[in-house]
């Protein structure tokens, strides 16, 4: 036993694991990194440019573009998809019949592919074939019809309300595996304290689910810094780049414009902004918590 | 002991995982047979290219000591994948390819020569239109034959005309007039889905009109500005054709496919397409009633408004490394003569790929009154094809910020100015 738990033989097994991670995960990095500092179109030899693709991110109002809409599918979804996935665990949570069943379905929509959900939400959301136009138009309420897709505006909204669709089962079913593991007792001692259903939400549940909400946060935040077949298949980016996101933004200028020097440049871009967005959040969450703790002192 | 046997077995089993990633080299001369490998961008040619595909099938049907053995992608994973493979060197024998990926594929010094092809068979180097073998030409170099001809233009429901009481239009100004005849009575006048951007074909031609290849070399040599004031008046027209109503509303999140829907049942007047359509109208309810035309004349236009537009598909280019294998070199010009002899040619045409030859083909039109009518406007006294399609002579990234620009005026995105100016900036970007 002591042979087996030896520190060689611990990196020994570690070793297949961390050689795939290097040629799988963190050789295509480096070589998007390599990538991007040159002029290449997938053919001949790539030609080194220096700092020049990333200096034309600044100047392309169409990564502008995407980055903004990302920021905005990034936040809407947050605002949705935590409270959302939180209340609806909640009620997951209570003892009633069927509830194996309800769970299941409120998990459907994770298992759907991307790309099926962005098709299924255009027979929902174009503005001239689209089941809400169409409803409302019918109920006499036509001034309240928008270009939920395909207009100048709304696409992220749109993309951000579908995407949280797609992922509330999944996040509630993260944030009911930590309400199960919050102990009864405490519920109990908060009753016989006098502690109303709110007052034990407000401070017992969610202080100790304070993991599981910086975990799905995490989660969301590298959902939304990817997101990519829902917004194909919704608009395709368009009209003209102006529902694109970064990676939809990325996949066009790589692969349809054949600029692959500058598609890793944005690439890399967007690995930096979800690491800071990512690490900003923890260090914000962090700080909280240390700030909290001394007022508790 | 133990342990670096245990050490050296991983590593073997990760080499093993990652070698098998790797693709097999091709099958080469085994058993008295030559094997080509044809990589095409197609994911199932029998179904989705049912021309070349019964063409290589009836060569390898007279020629049982050659096997073609046939890679199929769909586009955009076909392009990537050759992309990759240039990388490693290891293009598949012929496949077919983007043209401006073609030319830099020539400029890496991957291809093949096919000059001795071209000289060695001189009644196809007569037949085959002019365009159809310079088009691929550099320094003299022959790199690349193109994989069929491109016919695009405008079909139009014949049946609809006559509804609403309108003549098919010729002239920019007879557009116009229909498309307000039209838009009263709720019927769109020109199919088209901007999520597919590629799909502005009968727009590019109409480009030509106002003098683009005058101006291209000079435009992509930095002497002259594609935001020019002919280029800005070719924008100015789509624009005006956008507040007519000519195009569908939904046109931003409809895709080509969805336009050729509308225009099959019979919603929208035109359908900006192009011959790869013929059989899907003919089949169509609407199939006996439908035209082909060139699109509009402007008076305002630049040059030769008489401008039709037959120019070589993307090219069929041969690797480098057949050169060195002559038994697959003389199999692979064997296949060539073939496809761009008298008889590829008729098989094409029976599957309603017009001749890129001055070969007579034969062509039923009972069966086929729609891709008769096509070859009939594409022998149209009169009208000289385009050299190519526009998109087609620049580098993939500028022709991309064509279709932007057209589909974003279509779209209402862009005015004229912005348009021209998106494709001028693009060009500056990429030089």
């Amino acid at each position: 036993m002591r042979w087996f738990s030896s520190n060689k033989n611990k990196l020994l097994m570690l070793l297949p694991t961390v050689l795939l991670y290097l040629a799988y995960i963190l050789m295509p990095i480096v070589i998007a990194i390599y990538y991007s500092f040159t002029k290449f179109t997938g053919i001949g030899t790539p030609q080194y440019v220096g700092m020049s693709n990333y200096q034309r991110l600044f100047s392309d109002p169409i990564f502008i573009i995407a980055l903004k809409n990302t920021f905005i599918v990034l936040f809407v979804t947050l605002l949705i998809l935590i409270p959302g996935a939180f209340l609806l665990s909640l009620l997951l949570n209570k003892k009633m019949k069927g509830l194996g069943t309800i769970r299941a379905i409120n998990y459907s929509p994770s298992i759907i592919a991307p790309i099926m959900v962005g098709l299924i939400w255009v027979f929902i959301l174009d503005p001239q074939i689209g089941l809400i136009n169409t409803f409302l138009t019918k109920i006499g309420l036509g001034e309240l019809t928008f270009q939920w897709i395909g207009g100048e505006t709304l696409t992220p909204f749109s993309v951000a309300i579908v995407q949280s669709w797609q992922s509330l089962g999944y996040i509630a079913t993260i944030f009911l595996a930590g309400l199960t593991l919050i102990p009864k007792d405490l519920y109990e001692a908060a009753d016989i304290d006098g502690a109303s259903k709110f007052q034990q939400l407000i401070h017992v549940t969610i202080p100790l689910l304070n993991e599981t909400f910086k975990l799905n946060i995490i989660l969301v935040i590298t959902l939304c810094f990817k997101i990519f077949e829902t917004v194909l298949q919704l608009t395709n980016g368009g009209p003209n780049h102006l529902s694109d996101v970064l990676v939809t933004y990325m996949y066009s200028t790589t692969f349809t414009a054949g600029e692959y020097g500058y598609g890793m440049a944005i690439a890399v871009a967007s690995l930096v902004a979800t690491i800071l967005f990512a690490g900003a959040f923890l260090g914000l969450f962090t700080l909280g918590k240390r700030v909290s703790n001394k007022e508790g002192v | 002991m133990k342990t670096s046997k245990i050490i050296v077995s991983l590593l073997l089993l990760i080499s093993a995982f990652l070698v098998g990633c790797s693709n097999n080299d091709s099958e080469q001369s085994a058993n008295g047979t030559t094997t080509i490998d044809f990589a095409i961008h197609v994911a199932n040619p029998a179904e989705q290219e049912p021309a070349f595909y019964q063409l290589i099938e009836k060569f390898q049907a007279e020629n049982p000591d050659i096997k073609i053995n046939l890679i199929g992608k769909e586009q955009q994973e076909h392009v990537k994948s050759i992309k990759m493979m240039s990388q490693s060197d290891k293009l598949p024998d012929v496949f077919w390819m983007l043209p401006a990926s073609a030319a830099e594929l020539q400029d890496a010094g991957m291809l093949m020569e096919l000059n001795e092809f071209i000289d060695g068979n001189p009644d196809i180097k007569d037949a085959l239109n002019e365009n159809m073998l310079n088009t691929y030409v550099a320094d003299g170099k022959q790199y690349g034959l193109p994989y069929q001809p491109l016919v695009t233009g405008l079909f139009y429901n014949k049946a609809l005309f006559d509804q609403y009481g309108v003549k098919v239009p010729q002239t920019y100004e007879e557009l116009t007039a229909v498309t307000k005849v039209f838009e009263q009575n709720g019927i769109t006048t020109i199919a088209k889905g901007a999520k597919d951007e590629y799909s502005v074909w009968a727009f590019l031609t109409m480009l030509s009109r106002y003098g683009y290849f005058d101006k291209i070399d000079a435009i992509l040599a930095g002497e002259e500005s594609y935001n020019n004031q002919d280029f800005v008046n070719y924008y100015a027209k789509i624009d005006e054709l956008r507040k007519l109503g000519a195009f569908p509303d939904n046109v931003s999140t409809q895709s080509y496919f969805q336009a050729v829907e509308q225009f099959l049942n019979g919603q929208a007047a035109m359908l900006d397409s192009g011959m790869w359509d013929v059989q899907k109208i003919e089949q169509s309810k609407i199939g006996k009633d439908v035209g082909f035309w060139w699109g509009p004349t402007f008076k305002d236009g630049v040059g030769n408004q008489q401008v039709s537009s037959v120019v070589p598909a993307a090219p069929l280019l041969v690797s480098k490394k057949v050169g060195e294998d002559e038994a697959k070199k003389e199999a692979i010009l064997k296949l060539f003569k073939f496809y761009y002899g008298e008889e590829g040619t008729q098989i094409m045409a029976e599957n309603q790929v017009p001749p890129m030859t001055n070969a007579e083909v034969t062509i039923n039109e009972e069966e086929h009154p729609l891709f008769k009518r096509l070859v009939d406007q594409i022998q149209l006294e009169g009208w000289e094809s385009q050299p190519n399609q526009p998109d087609l002579v620049v580098p993939e990234a500028i022709a991309n910020a064509m279709y932007d620009s057209i589909y974003g005026v279509i779209n209402g995105t862009y005015t004229p100015k912005q348009a021209a100016k998106v494709v001028a900036d693009k060009i500056s970007e990429t030089n």
